[in-house]
């Protein structure tokens, strides 16, 4: 078990040495030059272009461009944004915020989708059993940023029982509607997968041995099947969580959250490579450690489970 | 944030100036008068949208976010003050005594009140002002306006000695001297118009800065936290990404104090959220760049005489057509272009009504703007324009391709697609490019051969006058200077105007080149947006000029 989690560790070092490479080289491909961006299209003074060339070797060969940007990680420096704002400084704003909208919407989707999932299990065929196919399969067609002007339209603006943008209003409030809309689709995933294999554990003989026991309703849910229904839908809240901090930049631009995804795009946009790569190399770190949570999780969820 | 005002233009408005302190702003008893107070009803705190600002350093500000923030804290030589006619002009801030020029504009005298200091104490003198300057135009500190001081602009004697970014012959520019503690003087290479060098006088780039901001590290320090002399401070460093919060200064030395006690900037990068929070009271005024496109349907009807609507931005959409390429050679297929765009259509439908269609380069809120200079070339005529066309041997290959830039609001240069192709029967496409920088290449790298696209551009001006409408876009070697157009007669034309000490046989000379480039018909304005803007019933009196200046001292909170 200890020498497994280390392997997995030690795997860490290529896949960010080859990520942050890809990344860089990709930035590196985009079309136009960061330098007509970032100007705008206004009268560029020449001296300050050559500052930003200086500063961001930006007249370097590809290759000594990232071995400059690795040498200066091993310094603990990750560079800057044009605008002399250090990437630092931009993950520690930035995270936070990504992490709170994350772990709301992720706590939407983990409650409502378990519980209704094992509702519908339970009520299989009946009238809220069809409702909730109904209701999952909009909200699975609904593309995000059509219900996300929706959503703020009716509950911030015209209800306005929560604010319509921004995060004045800290954690949860400000948190609510986007983390809702950010949840709607994986919410639903997590229902229909939820009560799928709940159904499909239901069928199994031991559940049907434990029932011809007559052991109550509960204790079968509780003990037999909820715990080996879990697999598939650990797998899938594993991925999401770290989807979720990276994959919310519609949201994030609709409700004006100041987080990563949002960073992301104007970086892209202004070709701030080092930006770009440190905030990407953030989130495949994230996903790797989900991914070895997951793999941790499904030991205790399931002993015949074992790591070498 | 490469979008604009209503998605008119690919360019981003980098107005740099001030705006109407009004009133007030033109009294110059020395030393100020420290004893005027907030009228009645002043007090509270209020909000307003912005985008991210690229820089709070005055010498690297180059948005109009900036400026918003900046002209609230720091008095520099000139301000921008609104006419009765809703016309702007630069006029002498509180902390100014006298401009005056002894050889036709090119040696000036600048004289300021004594006695004004910064929040942290420092005096302000002539002194200021030249390190300040010559800061922003050495080389090596890669300031963003320090070419405001070379030839483009000011051209101050010696700018070229200190300008090289990696080894400059000076530190300091010759042309620039302290005289004494309160007066300075500044040699030109070329004399200027008193009413052009006021406005050269009165953007971002002017402002002092204190000593401690004048070094490269220094001046990033300062970005964080600005130290000025204007009715509004800084307390505390700004939230990058989220907002910025003024307080006001109680040193204060100058005539228009603020009124409300608080300003919270709040930086939006979805205008759709601002217009969203505005709706919800969350948010007091939106609009420093306009209103989003989707609120503009609406916006009367949702806010009623809280949404304004003027003509006149410091803006303009232009389409250019490429002249190294053979594919728009004759001047009667460019004028058939034009002719076949029915833009009044657009501005009624598509941007409902909040823009002017331009048959010059200035708008009219700008002295001299609003002349009628294209004529009929720019009327919507179809059948005129087709037979315009066939008139100049059609274009090859019967295709027209526009240029747009992915991710922008395309909706308008659609329209004018769909309306060439309607009106002269060629196929109209929009050719994508990712970003400005890459269809800026591709278009440097047209050859005589190659099939020519039309660039279509916008320009968000940094001063009223129609030199910066004209001047940086067109002028042989100029820095915006895109299409590459030469033509001596204008060149000619702008610098006899830049000049000239009458303000009105300026205009004429500029009025002039503006028919010189109209003549030739390489480029053509489409429409000036309208200044629109909205704010909440929490606040009154919110005035935003055409250049995008709010009035931030101006505002009252209501009931406190």
């Amino acid at each position: 078990m200890g020498r497994y989690f280390v392997r997995r560790l030690l795997q860490m070092i290529p896949v960010f040495f080859g990520t942050t490479f890809l990344i860089y080289a990709l930035m590196f491909a985009l079309p136009g030059n960061p330098i007509d961006t970032l100007s705008r299209g206004k009268p560029r003074n020449p001296a300050y272009l050559q500052y930003i060339i200086d500063q961001f070797n930006l007249n370097d060969p590809f290759i000594v461009q990232y071995f400059k940007y690795i040498g200066g990680i091993f310094t603990g420096n990750f560079g800057k944004t044009f605008n002399n704002v250090s990437v630092i400084d931009i993950f520690m704003q930035r995270i936070p915020v990504t992490l709170q909208l994350a772990a709301t919407a992720f706590v939407i989707e983990l409650v409502l989708g378990i519980a209704l999932g094992i509702w519908t299990a339970l009520r299989k065929g009946g009238p809220f059993d069809h409702l909730s196919l109904l209701a999952t399969l909009l909200l699975i067609a609904t593309p995000i940023f059509v219900l996300g002007y929706v959503v703020q339209w009716l509950f911030g603006v015209k209800l306005g029982w929560l604010p319509p943008a921004g995060i004045q209003a800290g954690w949860p409030t400000s948190y609510i509607l986007p983390g809702f809309v950010l949840a709607s689709a994986s919410f639903a995933f997590v229902l229909r997968l939820t009560r799928q294999s709940l159904l499909e554990v239901f069928g199994s003989d031991y559940v049907r041995a434990a029932r011809a026991k007559g052991l109550p309703a509960w204790t079968i849910l509780r003990k037999y099947s909820l715990r080996n229904s879990l697999i598939p839908i650990v797998t899938f809240l594993g991925a999401d969580f770290a989807a979720l901090m990276g994959g919310a930049v519609i949201t994030e631009g609709i409700f004006n959250i100041p987080g990563i995804g949002q960073q992301l795009y104007q970086s892209i946009r202004l070709h701030e490579s080092v930006v770009v790569v440190g905030l990407v190399t953030v989130l495949i770190v994230a996903y790797l450690i989900m991914n070895l949570l997951v793999d941790l999780l499904y030991g205790v969820l399931d002993p015949r489970i074992r790591y070498e | 944030m490469l979008r604009t005002r209503r998605g008119l233009a690919l360019v981003g408005a980098a107005a740099v100036a001030a705006l109407g302190l009004s009133a007030c702003a033109s009294s110059s008893t020395p030393g100020g008068d420290t004893t005027s107070s907030a009228p009645a009803g002043g007090g509270g705190t209020f909000s307003i949208a912005i985008e991210e600002p690229q820089n709070l350093t005055p010498s690297n500000c180059y948005d109009l976010y900036c400026f918003n923030v900046l002209n609230q804290m720091i008095i520099g030589i000139y301000d921008f003050e609104t006419q009765d006619d809703g016309s702007i002009k630069p006029v002498p801030t509180d902390l100014t005594k006298a401009v005056s020029t002894s050889d036709n504009g090119k040696t000036w005298t600048i004289e300021i009140n004594p006695d004004w200091t910064f929040t942290n104490g420092e005096k302000i003198t002539a002194k200021t002002f030249v390190d300040t300057w010559n800061f922003a135009a050495y080389g090596p500190n890669g300031q963003q306006l320090g070419f405001v001081f070379g030839p483009s602009q000011l051209d101050v004697v010696g700018y070229d000695d200190v300008s090289d970014a990696k080894s400059p012959k000076a530190k300091t520019m010759s042309g620039l001297k302290v005289v004494n503690d309160t007066t300075l003087s500044m040699e030109l290479n070329k004399p200027l118009g008193e009413s052009l060098f006021a406005n050269f006088l009165a953007g971002p780039q002017i402002l002092p800065m204190p000593s401690t901001a004048l070094t490269v590290s220094g001046s990033e320090d300062f970005s964080k936290q600005p130290i000025g002399n204007g009715p509004y401070k800084m307390d505390t460093p700004w939230t990058p990404n989220q907002s910025i919060t003024l307080v006001k200064n109680p040193d204060y030395k100058g005539s228009t104090p603020g009124n409300a006690d608080q300003i919270d900037f709040r930086v939006y990068n979805d205008d759709n959220a601002a217009w969203a929070d505005l709706q919800a009271g969350n948010l007091d005024i939106l609009g420093v760049s306009g209103l989003p496109q989707q609120a503009l349907a609406t916006a009367e009807q949702v806010l009623g005489d809280r949404y304004v609507n003027t003509a006149g931005a410091l803006q303009f959409g232009y389409y250019a057509f490429p002249q190294q390429t053979d594919t728009f050679k004759n001047k009667d297929v460019r004028i058939a272009i034009r002719k076949a765009i029915n833009y009044q259509d657009i501005v009624d439908k598509l941007l409902y009504g909040t823009a002017t269609v331009a048959q010059s380069f200035a708008p009219s809120t700008i002295p001299g703007g609003g002349t009628d200079i294209c004529g009929d070339s720019c009327v919507f005529d179809a059948a005129k324009a087709k037979q315009l066309l066939e008139q100049g041997g059609g274009v090859p290959g019967n295709k027209v391709q526009i240029a747009s830039i992915q991710g922008a609001d395309n909706s308008v240069r659609k329209a004018v697609c769909n309306q060439i192709q309607q009106n002269l029967g060629v196929a109209c496409t929009l050719k994508m490019f990712p970003d400005f920088g890459a269809m800026l290449d591709a278009y440097a790298k047209l050859g005589a051969g190659d099939t020519g696209f039309i660039l279509a551009l916008g320009w968000g001006a940094d001063n009223p006058t129609i030199n910066n409408m004209i001047a940086p876009l067109f002028g042989t070697g100029a820095p915006s200077n895109y299409i590459g157009y030469s033509n001596k007669q204008f060149d000619e034309l702008v610098a006899r105007g830049n000049a000239e000490q009458d303000p009105q046989a300026q205009i004429n000379d500029w009025l002039e080149a503006e028919k010189v480039l109209y003549g030739d018909f390489v480029a053509f304005a489409t429409t000036f947006p309208n200044t629109n803007y909205g704010y909440s019933e929490h606040v009154s009196n919110v005035k935003i000029n055409p250049q995008g200046f709010v009035n931030l001292a101006e505002i009252q909170v209501n009931g406190s």
